[in-house]
């Protein structure tokens, strides 16, 4: 049998700066805004091996969105899925020149365990408990809603209890994050996922201002200012990958 | 939904086809042996378990996509041509095409996009990366679409190419050991490290045999699950892999009484080995034959799962149980069965384990497919 989907939080972090249940703040550069009223990374996460960027900035902005939770924490049968397509490339990079500088014997053993594109999402999951399936996911520019769809597709099932999902590009020409923690529908329900869809190259293009995941987040934004109503976010890009998500709400807050 | 496997490929440092893969596998035969495509003057190993063959040269691809290109190709092998059919395309990986990363665009989705483009699939097509249990998350992840998606085929599996930087990497973990990697052994000293690919094709279960398909074996069952422990080391206590293999089992909808035999990520490291004995002991309650190919392939990385599976399905559907390469003595302390020779075997169902840096773990239940 399969359930409803209503996505419970969203947060993004942009150039602009952080937004947590509302619209990505508008964008003003290449790299992440500073978020001076973060919580610091050894407050957070005392095991974490190595304070780099990536880890840093997914953590403290998953750190918000747990926060958001009615229930406090999101552990035990959560599962993290992240699309993304520059994946580590920030850590090779690092460990690549630590290869060419001191020799091929003498790379960093701390770095060379984040040149996996899961790294950043295992310390999330070591930071908040979380116990369920970790991955990431790449499919072209709909990276992102392709694993907003996953999410979806685990919760409907009942495979799954909760996900937080969206998409990460760091250490790239535009720095962003944005996720959404997907739940079983509930009474008093927040905005629901109604369909989600996956393919490759049947779609022609439909270049998007944003990246699709916040294109999806300020939509919800739009959406949770209004009683009813509903919106479909698409991407797709040049190679063929192409997703859509269609979103709705019915009623506030509760 | 249980889906059948109707095809499948595979490419590992015996040489590409099922027919190399299995010989090597029932006469414990390794392919560890020295590196030849870089250098390794310096490092605590020189050993890896390389693909010699030659590759196809798709303009401008990563060898990683090579060695996908040329499994897959062996699973096209023989497929009857089929108009209409909605294809997906679900690959695990960890570094994709790693030597294309100067060059913009999707370097992890790679070889998928390329593969997907062979195919002129239409479904969904992903990449998967979940460290060492990529390919088995990309499995499972075929499992899913099977159920929720309209497709009538997913090709699923993992590739990996070998790199220097990743070889430098697992020296700098002191990981490497400089002999070929032994799983269970007495004497095991850590992992070697292989390239390869793996390649096996999905369709729902009704519909293979509504076509006539001959169905190699069926993956019943798919769990995931993450330590939160640790980075690099597996959690002592074994949970999280335990975790994954409980939900594989409960997907499958069968208890540990009706698993046959367990195929371990058995990559030769001291904690590793350890930890599955003591998964084995905890979930099945007694002595269960186990097997292991990595004294056989080297550790795969993003691969190892695919190829995990398909030695399951051509063991399952041979009939037949293979001994772990370069194992000599078993570790006294691991409760466990292995063979000493290959053999027959009455085995239905298997349950298959990987575990991966991040503690992520992911575990399948395959089936025998003939009779079902």
């Amino acid at each position: 049998m399969r359930v409803d989907v209503q996505i419970s939080h969203f947060a993004t972090w942009t150039s602009g700066g952080v937004a947590v249940d509302s619209a990505p703040v508008a964008e003003s550069g290449r790299q992440l805004a500073k978020w001076p009223d973060a919580p610091d990374l050894a407050r957070i996460h005392p095991k974490g091996r190595k304070p780099l960027f990536s880890v840093q900035a997914l953590l403290q902005l998953t750190y918000a969105l747990d926060s958001s939770v009615d229930r406090g924490s999101v552990s035990g049968r959560t599962s993290v899925i992240l699309g993304t397509l520059a994946g580590c490339a920030e850590t090779d990079r690092q460990f690549s020149q630590s290869l060419l500088e001191r020799g091929p014997a003498f790379g960093s053993p701390t770095t060379f365990v984040y040149t996996l594109p899961t790294a950043a999402l295992a310390e999330v999951a070591i930071a908040l408990n979380i116990k369920g399936e970790v991955l990431t996911v790449s499919a072209g520019n709909a990276s992102g809603l392709t694993a907003v769809a996953m999410a979806a597709d685990r919760i409907s099932s009942g495979n799954c209890a909760a996900c937080i999902c969206g998409g990460m590009e760091l250490g790239t020409d535009r720095d962003w994050i944005a996720l959404f923690l997907l739940e079983p529908s509930k009474p008093g329900r927040r905005s629901q996922l109604d369909s989600w869809e996956t393919g490759f190259g049947q779609l022609p293009r439909q270049p998007l201002e944003y990246p699709a995941p916040l294109e999806l987040a300020t939509q919800l934004a739009l959406l949770s200012n209004s009683k009813t109503g509903s919106g479909r976010t698409a991407s797709s890009d040049g190679v063929g990958y192409w997703a859509s998500l269609t979103v709705s709400r019915m009623g506030r807050d509760q | 939904m249980p889906a059948a496997i109707t095809s499948a490929g595979i490419i590992t440092g015996h040489g590409l086809g099922k027919r190399a893969f299995l010989s090597a596998l029932l006469e414990g035969k390794s392919a560890i042996r020295q590196v030849m495509r870089f250098p390794t003057g310096g490092l605590c190993s020189n050993l890896a378990a390389e693909v010699l063959d030659s590759l196809g040269d798709e303009a401008g691809s990563s060898r990683a996509c090579q060695l996908l290109l040329s499994a897959a190709n062996e699973a096209l092998h023989n497929r009857p041509s089929e108009t209409g059919v909605r294809r997906g395309v679900v690959i695990g990986t960890t570094k994709g095409g790693f030597e294309l990363r100067e060059r913009p665009g999707d370097v992890l989705g790679e070889p998928a996009q390329v593969l997907a483009k062979h195919l002129e699939a239409t479904g969904p097509v992903r990449t998967i990366s979940a460290a060492c249990a990529s390919s088995t998350a990309a499995i499972g992840e075929g499992l899913r679409l099977i159920e929720s998606s309209n497709c009538d085929e997913i090709w699923v599996g993992g590739t990996e190419a070998l790199h220097s930087f990743v070889y430098s990497g697992f020296h700098a973990l002191k990981a490497l050991s400089t002999r070929p990697a032994a799983p269970f052994d007495r004497k095991r000293t850590g992992l070697s490290l292989g390239e390869g690919a793996g390649i096996l094709v999905l369709e729902p279960l009704s519909l293979a045999r509504e076509k006539g398909r001959k169905i190699l074996a069926i993956v019943e069952g798919y769990g995931g699950a993450c330590d939160a422990q640790n980075q690099v080391s597996p959690d002592p206590s074994v949970r999280g892999l335990i975790s994954a293999c409980r939900l594989a089992l409960r997907d499958a909808a069968v208890g540990p009484e009706s698993i046959d035999r367990y195929h371990a990520h058995g990559t030769g490291t001291l904690q590793n080995d350890r930890a599955e004995a003591l998964l084995c002991h905890e979930l099945f309650g007694k002595r269960i034959p186990v097997c292991a190919v990595k004294g056989c392939v080297g550790h795969t990385l993003g691969a190892a799962g695919a190829i995990d599976a398909i030695a399951a399905v051509l063991l399952l559907s041979l009939g037949m149980v293979a001994p772990i390469a370069n194992l000599e003595e078993l570790d006294p302390r691991m409760e466990i069965e292995v063979a000493e020779r290959a053999g027959t075997s009455s085995a239905q169902r298997v349950l298959l384990g990987t575990a991966g840096f991040g503690g992520i773990n992911a575990a399948l239940v395959i089936a025998r497919g003939a009779d079902r």
